[in-house]
């Protein structure tokens, strides 16, 4: 009985870690400043993305704040939604940080004509802290 | 006289922007309507051109233009370079036919050198399309309290009223259905409810397209810079932004029989004197420092 009380108490410490550990240490990897250049006729277009720690995200192009929304991330999986279009509705992206200091998305589903068009297939490399 | 020599297009376009030369009696120039301590827009509903004629439509700004796809109210240019050629022709504004103009720059001196050294050519219905382009592309404008917020994270740029206001513009006041992106405002064109077919008689983009559909649509303008540039729409006919938020909040009040109305403005917003408000700070927020005081 003792045994068995004592493996309980384990297994039930571990479990209660587990749970603990979960929600208390998440992938921080998207936090910060993300950063493209994009080429047009018209000279450059400075494209910066910032997440944020409180779930918060904003689009900046060219030093203009141009869109601004929630996020939450869950495995590879990004969920965004922003004022581009319906507030209350959630597209989903595959993300994948590659070559130290990159992150690319890829569309899953997103209904958002605006944001697909600008988020599927998007590359932004990290910006340094200044 | 001009101080300096211009080094590039831009700076070619610059002094052009503000010359006279440009305008059939020489006393008109680009500048005289787009002001720009008024975020190169107009402070009258309707501004004057050569003769004292009166313009159709209230003079937008000419900043921020370089994300735009269509230029005038009814979108009749789609390249900065077509619209920058398209006031100097107009009778009611420069009054000047634009081969009359490349004429004038090609006998005075000063311009010849200029296009000379700069182009590599004589002055060309081109090259000052180009010229003037370039200048308007170079003014941008993204130093407003709104961008410190988002872009710097700094909160104390803008009000408490004016976070509420943002939060409203993105929900129930609905403007952000029309006015989002860098500059706050897209591509499209839409009736905001100007047009009743008698006391408000301006088409708008159907008079470009032909469209019955686009009877009464307008450009959607930027709100970047928006304190300075009254008086409001196409019609300059709201002379502050409390009369514009009054309008979208139940435009039947001032136009009740409005024809082709979009459907986003179909029910009155309901807004209470304090939304009101908060959407007014929210937008006032947008200008640029530069030009708040």
């Amino acid at each position: 009985m003792t045994v068995m009380k004592n493996t309980l108490i384990i297994l039930g410490s571990i479990a209660i870690l587990s749970f603990t550990f979960s929600f208390t240490v998440r992938d921080n990897r998207i936090l910060g400043r993300w950063n493209k250049i994009q080429k047009t006729p018209d000279g450059p277009l400075d494209l910066v993305f910032i997440f944020r720690a409180d779930s918060t995200y904003d689009g900046i192009v060219n030093g203009k704040a141009f869109i601004n929304g929630k996020y939450f991330i869950k495995n590879d999986t990004i969920s965004v939604s922003d004022n581009s279009c319906n507030i209350a509705y959630y597209g989903t992206y595959r993300i994948k940080y590659f070559a130290q200091d990159s992150l690319s998305f890829t569309a899953i589903s997103d209904t958002c004509k605006e944001r697909y068009e600008g988020a599927h297939g998007l590359r932004v490399k990290k910006m340094q802290k200044k | 006289m001009h101080e300096s020599e211009p080094a590039s297009a831009m700076e070619l376009g610059k002094l052009l922007f503000s010359d006279p030369i440009l305008s059939g009696n020489r006393t008109v120039s680009c500048a005289s309507c787009h002001k720009e301590n008024f975020a190169f827009a107009d402070t009258l509903a309707l501004s004057p051109g050569v003769n004292g004629r009166l313009g159709t439509r209230n003079t937008p700004s000419a900043m921020n233009m370089r994300l735009q796809e269509s230029f005038f109210w009814d979108g009749r240019a789609s390249t900065l370079e077509e619209q920058a050629l398209i006031p100097i022709e107009n009778p009611l504004e420069m009054d000047l036919p634009v081969d009359s103009a490349i004429a004038r720059l090609n006998s005075n001196a000063f311009y010849q050198q200029s296009f000379l050294r700069i182009f590599k050519e004589n002055p060309s219905k081109k090259s000052l399309a180009k010229a003037l382009s370039d200048f308007e592309r170079s003014l941008e404008t993204n130093n407003s309290p709104f961008d410190d917020w988002r872009v710097n994270d700094n909160e104390d740029a803008v009000s408490a009223s004016a976070k509420r206001g943002f939060k409203l513009f993105n929900t129930k006041a609905k403007c952000i259905q029309c006015h989002f992106g860098p500059d706050f405002n897209n591509v499209e064109f839409r009736n905001i409810g100007l047009f009743d077919g008698r006391m408000h008689v301006d088409s708008g983009r159907s008079a470009i397209t032909h469209k019955k559909s686009d009877l009464g649509k307008f450009k959607i303008g930027s709100l970047r810079n928006i304190a300075v540039t009254a008086p409001y729409m196409h019609n300059g006919m709201f002379k502050s932004l409390k009369e514009v938020i009054d309008y979208y909040d139940n435009p039947d009040l001032i136009i009740p029989k409005a024809m082709n109305r979009d459907t986003i403005l179909i029910r009155p917003l309901q807004l209470t004197d304090t939304e009101k408000l908060d959407l007014e700070n929210f937008l006032i927020s947008l200008t640029d420092r530069r030009f708040l005081k």
